[in-house]
This record gives C-alpha cells, sequence and structure tokens, in this order.
C-alpha cells in the first residue's frame, strides 16, 4: 500500500470512529429552573421534566440532603400535594399527538411518602387524554384531572373532560374494565351548556339525600353517606356523586357512574351568564348545602340536596333558594349561631355582613367597621374547644387600604349585631392571612402589602386579641412551618430569618446562596428533627440547609442538586 | 477536520524536531549495534538507536462517568514519545522510552459548561520486529500514571466543581512505522523520517467523580459537591505519529 493511500486510510477511519458513539441525552437537556418544587412533608420535590423525573430531596444527618428520584410520565403538566403533605399528584401530558410506540400516553403519577422513613413509591394511572389541571380530595381518596381555562395541549380536545382516580386503588385500564370491574380512572365528560369547569370543590361526606320527610323515608327513601365533586363553570355548577363515579354504566354508551346533575344559572332565554363562585358546603352531613354567588349577581344561592322524584337518575336533587344581599357579595360562609345555621356573606360595597337564614331566606344585615372582603372560620382557634357557635376573622386583602383585622363572635349576631364585632387595627394593608398549624392554631400571620423600603407582617394572636408586628428592611415572603412552631420570614437575595411562635424574636440568618423559596421539612435521622431547606434556583438547583430547630451555624450549602448522574 | 488540522500542525513540529536531532548527530554515541563485529557497511542503521514521535491520540470512552464532558465519547489527545533502542537481535529490537499524552475536551453538561483534561505519563517498553526498507512492526506495553482533570461550573456553586487525581495507567498496543524517507542508505547512520500507526486498548483506573466547589483555604463554608458517578477513561485507542530515528 502506497504511503498516501495508507494515510487517507488512516485518517478516514479515524473520523469514522470519531463521529460514532455519543452520551445519554440525559446530558444534553438543561434544567429548566423556573420548573415547579414542592414542599412535602419529609422532602421537597423538584420537577425535572427533561428528564422525565421528579427528585425528592430529604434530609439527613448533618444537614445533608439524601436523593430519591421518581419517574413521571412524559411533558409535565402541573402537581399539587396532599394537605398531609405525604403524596405528590404528578399530572402529564404524555407526547402528543402519539406517533410512535415509544410515545407516552398521559398519565398521573401519585407519588406517596413513607410517614416515618420519607422513602417514597410511586403509582402511574395512564389517561387517554392530556388535561392540565388537578384537583386533589382533601381526604385523599380522589383526584380529579380536568382541563380548566388552561390553553388546550392537543390540536383538538374536549374542555368538559374530567377523569376522575380512586387512588386508594391501583391503575385499572379501559381494557381490562367490565362492567363489573370498573377502570380506575375513569373519565366522563360534563353536560355542558356552553361553560367549562373553572373550580372544583370535594365535599365532605354528607348524608344524601337530606331532609327525608315522613311520607319519603316511609317509602323506603334513606340517605347514604356520599362524596360529591361540585364543578363551578363559567356559567353553571354540576354536581357529580363521586361515590358513585365508577358504578356501572346504566347503558353500554353510558360512561361509568351516575349522571351529573347541572345547575343552570341562566334562563336560556337572555344572554346575560352569571359564574358562580366562592362555593361553600355545610360541614354539618345531614344538612346536605350548597351555598355560592356569582360575579353578576347580588344574590346568595343556596342549594339543598332533598331527595329526588322516582325515576332520577340520582337519588338526591338540588332545591335552590336565592337570597338577595343588596350588592355583590365578596366571601361567604356556613355559620352556626345562637339562632341555627346562617350563611354569612360580606358585602364590602356596603360594609355590611349579611346573615342569611337558609330555609326562609331571611336576612339580617350586620355593620362592619371596614369594607370587609374575606372570611375565615376561627372557632377552634380562638375557644380553644368545640363549641356551638362560630368566630370569623374578617379581612380585606389587596385593596390597598389600611383596615385591619375582626373578629366576628356569630353566637348573638342575629339578635344583637351591634356587640358582636371586635376590631384590631394593622397600620398596613393586609395581603394575606396565614394559618398556623397546630399547636399554635391560635396565631394567624397577617402579611401585609409592601410599603416604601421597609416592610412588616403582624402574628395576630386570636386567644390574647394582640397583633404584634415584625419589621424587616425589604418585602418578606413568609413560610409557616407545618409543625406549627416557627415561620421563617426571607426575601430572594440571601436573607433570611426565624420567628419562633414561642418567643416571637427573630434570629437573622444568611443563606449561601439567593433564595427562591424556603420549605421547612421533617428530618427523619432524628426524633423531632426537622431542616430549612432554602432552595436556590440558580444552575441545576442548589439548596442551603439549617437545622431549622437551632439553625445557628448550621448551614450547608449543597449545589448542582440535578447534576447527578442519571 | 479537527483531526486533520492537528496532523498538520503536528508533522512540521516534528521536522523541526528532526532537523534539530540531525544536528545533534555528531555528539551521538554509536552505542547500539545489533552485530558489532560485522563490517560498518553491512550494518543496518536505518532504525537509527534513538527515536523522537509526535502525533495525535485518540481514544474512544464508554464510560458513564465521560457523558458530562463529551458529546461522543471520545477523546482527543496529542502524543509525544522518546525511546531508544537498547537491545537488537537479528530482525528484533527492544526499545523502552518515555511517554506523554495530554487532551482535553469540553461540552454542557444539563446546561452547565464542562471540562476534562488528562496527562498522562507512561514508559513504554516497545518490541519491533523489523522490515528492511519498508519499516518495522511493533507491540507496544506503556504503564504509567494519568493526571485528570474534571471541571463543571454551575451557577448554584459558589466555585466552579471540580477534581483533580492521579491515576494508574497503562496502554497496550500494536502497529506499524512506515520508513518514509531515506529508504535505501542503510548503512548510513542519518536522521530518518517515520510515520506510523497503531491501535490498542487504553486503561485508566477508574475514579469517582465526586466534585466539590474549590473553596478558599480557611473557609467555614460547609458545601457539598456533586457524585457524577464512576469515570473510567478506558477504551481502545489509536495513534497516528510522525516519527524521527537517529
Amino acid at each position: 500500500m502506497s504511503a498516501p493511500r495508507l494515510t487517507s486510510f488512516c485518517l478516514a477511519g479515524a473520523c469514522l470512529m470519531a463521529s460514532c458513539g455519543g452520551r445519554p441525552s440525559y446530558w444534553d437537556q438543561p434544567v429548566n429552573t423556573s420548573g415547579a418544587t414542592y414542599g412535602l412533608a419529609g422532602a421537597v420535590a423538584v420537577v425535572d421534566d427533561v428528564d422525565h423525573r421528579v427528585v425528592l430531596f430529604t434530609g439527613a444527618a448533618d444537614q445533608e440532603l439524601t436523593t430519591q428520584s421518581l419517574p413521571i410520565g412524559h411533558n409535565f403538566a402541573s402537581a399539587a400535594t396532599s394537605p398531609d403533605g405525604l403524596t405528590l399528584f404528578v399530572l402529564s401530558s404524555g407526547d402528543q399527538p402519539v406517533q410512535t410506540s415509544n410515545d407516552e400516553s398521559p398519565s398521573l403519577t401519585v407519588i406517596q411518602l413513607n410517614p416515618t422513613t420519607f422513602q417514597a413509591s410511586s403509582t402511574l394511572y395512564e389517561m387517554s387524554e392530556p388535561l392540565s389541571n388537578l384537583a386533589i380530595d382533601p381526604t385523599g381518596t380522589y383526584a380529579v384531572a380536568y382541563q380548566g381555562s388552561t390553553m388546550a395541549t392537543s390540536f383538538a380536545q374536549n374542555p368538559n373532560e374530567i377523569v376522575i382516580f380512586d387512588v386508594t386503588k391501583g391503575f385499572v385500564s379501559e381494557a381490562a374494565s367490565s362492567p363489573t370491574h370498573p377502570p380506575n380512572p375513569v373519565s366522563r365528560s360534563i353536560r355542558s351548556f356552553g361553560g367549562t369547569p373553572q373550580q372544583l370543590t370535594f365535599s365532605p361526606s354528607l348524608n344524601l339525600p337530606a331532609s327525608i320527610s315522613a311520607d319519603e323515608a316511609m317509602a323506603g327513601v334513606k340517605a347514604s353517606p356520599r362524596r360529591l365533586l361540585i364543578i363551578e363553570t363559567n356559567i353553571d355548577l354540576s354536581i357529580v356523586d363521586l361515590t358513585h363515579a365508577f358504578d356501572p354504566p346504566a347503558s353500554p354508551q353510558a360512561p361509568f357512574g351516575l349522571a351529573e346533575i347541572t345547575v343552570r344559572l341562566t334562563s336560556g332565554t337572555g344572554t346575560a351568564s352569571l359564574t358562580p363562585t366562592g362555593l361553600v358546603v355545610d360541614p354539618n352531613p345531614d344538612d346536605g348545602r350548597i351555598a355560592f354567588f356569582t360575579t353578576g349577581d347580588t344574590n346568595v344561592y343556596s342549594l339543598q340536596l332533598i331527595p329526588s322524584p322516582p325515576g332520577s337518575p340520582n337519588d338526591f336533587n338540588p332545591q335552590i333558594n336565592l337570597t338577595p344581599v343588596g350588592a355583590p357579595p365578596s366571601d361567604i360562609q356556613f355559620v352556626r349561631t345562637l339562632d341555627g345555621l346562617r350563611i354569612a356573606a360580606l358585602v364590602p360595597s356596603m360594609s355590611t355582613a349579611v346573615l342569611i337564614e337558609p330555609v326562609m331566606s331571611v336576612t339580617t344585615q350586620v355593620p362592619l367597621a371596614a369594607a370587609y372582603s374575606s372570611m375565615s372560620l376561627v372557632t377552634n382557634a380562638v375557644t380553644g374547644s368545640p363549641s356551638n357557635t362560630d368566630v370569623a376573622l374578617l379581612w380585606s386583602a389587596g385593596t390597598g387600604v389600611a383596615s385591619g383585622v375582626a373578629l366576628w363572635t356569630l353566637d348573638t349576631a342575629v339578635g344583637q349585631a351591634y356587640r358582636s364585632i371586635e376590631v384590631l387595627q394593622i397600620a398596613a394593608p393586609i395581603q394575606a392571612v396565614l394559618d398556623v398549624a397546630a399547636p399554635n392554631d391560635n396565631l394567624k400571620v397577617l402579611a401585609t402589602q409592601a410599603g416604601q423600603g421597609s416592610s412588616a407582617f403582624y402574628v395576630l394572636d386570636l386567644v390574647q386579641r394582640t397583633a404584634n408586628p415584625i419589621s424587616t428592611t425589604a418585602s418578606a415572603f413568609l413560610t409557616i412551618a407545618p409543625d406549627g412552631h416557627r415561620m421563617w420570614a426571607y426575601d430572594h437575595e440571601t436573607d433570611l430569618a426565624l420567628i419562633d411562635f414561642t418567643t416571637l424574636n427573630p434570629v437573622p440568618l444568611t443563606a449561601d446562596a439567593p433564595i427562591s423559596v424556603v420549605y421547612d421539612i421533617a428530618n427523619p435521622t432524628a426524633i423531632g428533627g426537622r431542616s430549612l431547606v432554602a432552595m436556590d434556583a440558580e444552575g441545576t438547583f442548589g439548596a442551603t440547609v439549617f437545622n431549622a430547630l437551632n439553625p445557628i451555624a448550621s448551614a450547608r450549602q449543597d449545589v448542582a442538586l440535578l447534576l447527578e448522574r442519571p | 477536520m479537527k483531526l486533520l488540522t492537528i496532523l498538520i500542525a503536528i508533522v512540521p513540529a516534528t521536522f523541526t524536531t528532526g532537523a534539530g536531532a540531525q544536528l545533534a548527530l555528531p555528539t551521538q554515541p554509536d552505542t547500539v549495534h545489533s552485530e558489532p563485529a560485522a563490517p560498518p557497511s553491512n550494518v543496518d542503521r536505518r532504525e537509527g538507536s534513538w527515536r523522537i514521535e509526535a502525533g495525535y491520540r485518540g481514544s474512544f470512552v464508554p464510560s458513564s462517568g465521560y457523558g458530562p464532558f463529551s458529546t461522543n465519547e471520545y477523546f482527543p489527545e496529542f502524543s509525544l514519545a522518546a525511546s531508544r533502542t537498547l537491545f537488537a537481535r537479528g530482525p528484533f529490537s527492544f526499545a523502552p522510552g518515555l511517554a506523554w499524552d495530554f487532551g482535553s475536551t469540553g461540552a454542557t453538561a444539563r446546561g452547565d459548561p464542562s471540562s476534562f483534561s488528562m496527562q498522562r505519563v507512561t514508559v513504554s517498553l516497545e518490541g519491533r520486529v523489523h522490515l528492511g526498507p519498508w519499516g518495522y512492526a511493533y507491540l507496544r506495553a506503556a504503564p504509567g500514571a494519568a493526571m485528570q482533570k474534571a471541571q463543571i461550573d454551575d451557577a448554584s456553586s459558589p466555585d466552579p466543581l471540580a477534581k483533580s487525581q492521579w491515576l494508574f495507567a497503562t496502554d497496550l498496543s500494536a502497529g506499524y512505522a512506515w520508513l518514509l524517507w531515506p529508504r535505501w542508505e542503510r548503512s548510513v547512520l542519518e536522521p530518518r523520517l517515520w510515520l506510523q500507526g497503531e491501535g490498542g486498548y487504553g486503561w485508566v483506573a477508574g475514579d469517582r467523580l465526586a466534585l466539590a466547589p474549590a473553596l478558599p483555604s480557611g473557609s467555614t463554608d460547609r458545601t457539598s459537591g456533586v457524585d457524577l458517578g464512576t469515570l473510567a477513561m478506558q477504551g481502545a485507542f489509536f495513534r497516528l505519529a510522525a516519527a524521527v530515528s537517529f
């Protein structure tokens, strides 16, 4: 072989060899640091969508973080945590449109933490259509995927489709199901008169039908416990019986479960539309009442789910009451007074509250010291023991007006309205009211709107009727520890402060990197141990980890959290 | 193209090295003779006693730990080696030497700039079979040590995440050296130019890539690094080189 030929041969071989090989595509995918992070009871979850996984960071000894990686479906859509922080629900859109056998279907991944060790396990539920939003049952039995007002993820989509998952059971595909062995999840399309689901509410267990008359009881009508899914669309209301959502279909073409009940808010003869909002469910399981108001009129709507006429698909049917309150309400609650159950409605444009007797729609106006627009029940926190009458906390969020807060004692509110309101002055406009968990559930934290160059928040003691201000040099973000013992204030620089609810003395701290969000999580390496994880959404995510119980000089910086090998 | 560029750069450098060697020739003792008793005109001096080579080495590294630093599992290096024939009998000779390989590469790892470099110093033990004017074939074993340096710049870290480590290394290879010029003056000891190619397997001990930020000395910060798994720079390689013997 001649020299030029040999050289050419070697060069060609080298180039050929150099061009072969390749690394896992994992390394080619930049980390999306705007991706979601979630605080669980004993871990911080980071969604690494490009690698189709959720990475859980759990506290370890000496402020180290241990890592657990769990696969999720392709194309993350949304996620939500359970109220107890032990479950993370991750909704994925899958590969749309499906073109090859390797493309994935839409799915829900349920990641469950062991309550002691925080070791995670996951269950995958496949779906037929991609949906963007999740509603989570507070009792942990159901999850519902729906499209809502989010932009569709596929070319053509039915926005009224909902998918109901029973997360206490495993995945059963439609192909493997039969009328006696329902699939899990079940999907159904909500009957629509032009509206699309906007907000989903899970009821507590209700004994339905309610208000059974003696004749009906004689006729064999009997109440049984039900869970309901109440869907607020932008023009009406639908009620789905979740307890029977997996029942065999009434006909071969029908979906599993009983048909939903639609409460139309428009007559069908006019063009005006009313959008339901502020829906509440009476927690008394025997009352079977739901109330809501709309964005387009001045009425409060109450429904009682009474026995339905024979032959109806459901054994309950809503009986509707409309009660005008004089102006558009901003918030409503079912409250207990010495005169019985009432629907309390705040009407900020009139600086009043209205108490509505739900059966006869008799109203009582209660003048307020300010235009309060939001309300939450704080009965147990104030009285410290179960009570037959409620206490409500009133405030006005986001108005830019310093109107303070008020405690509304509802026992004699119907007869002696003028004696039922107690005002606590707060110097700054309130932005949000944050709950504190037991044992300090008598406290509320009032986040205020940022002032010029400085800010403050207040720790409100509902028993002592005090509001302690804590000043900060910059607008502060607040995180309440789930164990109720402390809170954290931080900015998006490196400033951090611990406020112990026992002393209310801030302990200033500094993170090693800019803070995007902080999570106070249980640390399983010590009994009662807790870690404060201050996330840094730079690079591939970092975190400064403190001993949450004794944070001084305890910080450890963990860097490049999502750079670990695949 | 990159390979070609490197070769073009090497060849002139090699010629320069050869010229330098030619100037030094009169001082070089002719210490190695396969047949010292034979008349000078019968001695084949084409293999020379000293040899300097420079070239390009390409390694194929399938190690998963190499993924953050390379998009194609390929590691290019510059090679420089010197050897001296210490023993010769008939067509066979043995030439130990020293070799130095240096290479660096870079990529992005999940969006972070990454870089990797390695210097390898080996003692080459080379057995040759001479084929007259056609050059010679050889087998080479080259134990030694390699200095690896890996680095990733991540914005969440106060300093680049890096690790440097000396590791045991060895190469086993076979190749062929083709005498380019002059080919026929067998009895004259003069600089000769060679082209050679070899292939083999390179082995560097595996190393746990626990990268950590290099904090200033005395820093009280406690920082955890990142574990990228085990990097084993092991795999087939080839080398193309130009050499001068004298």
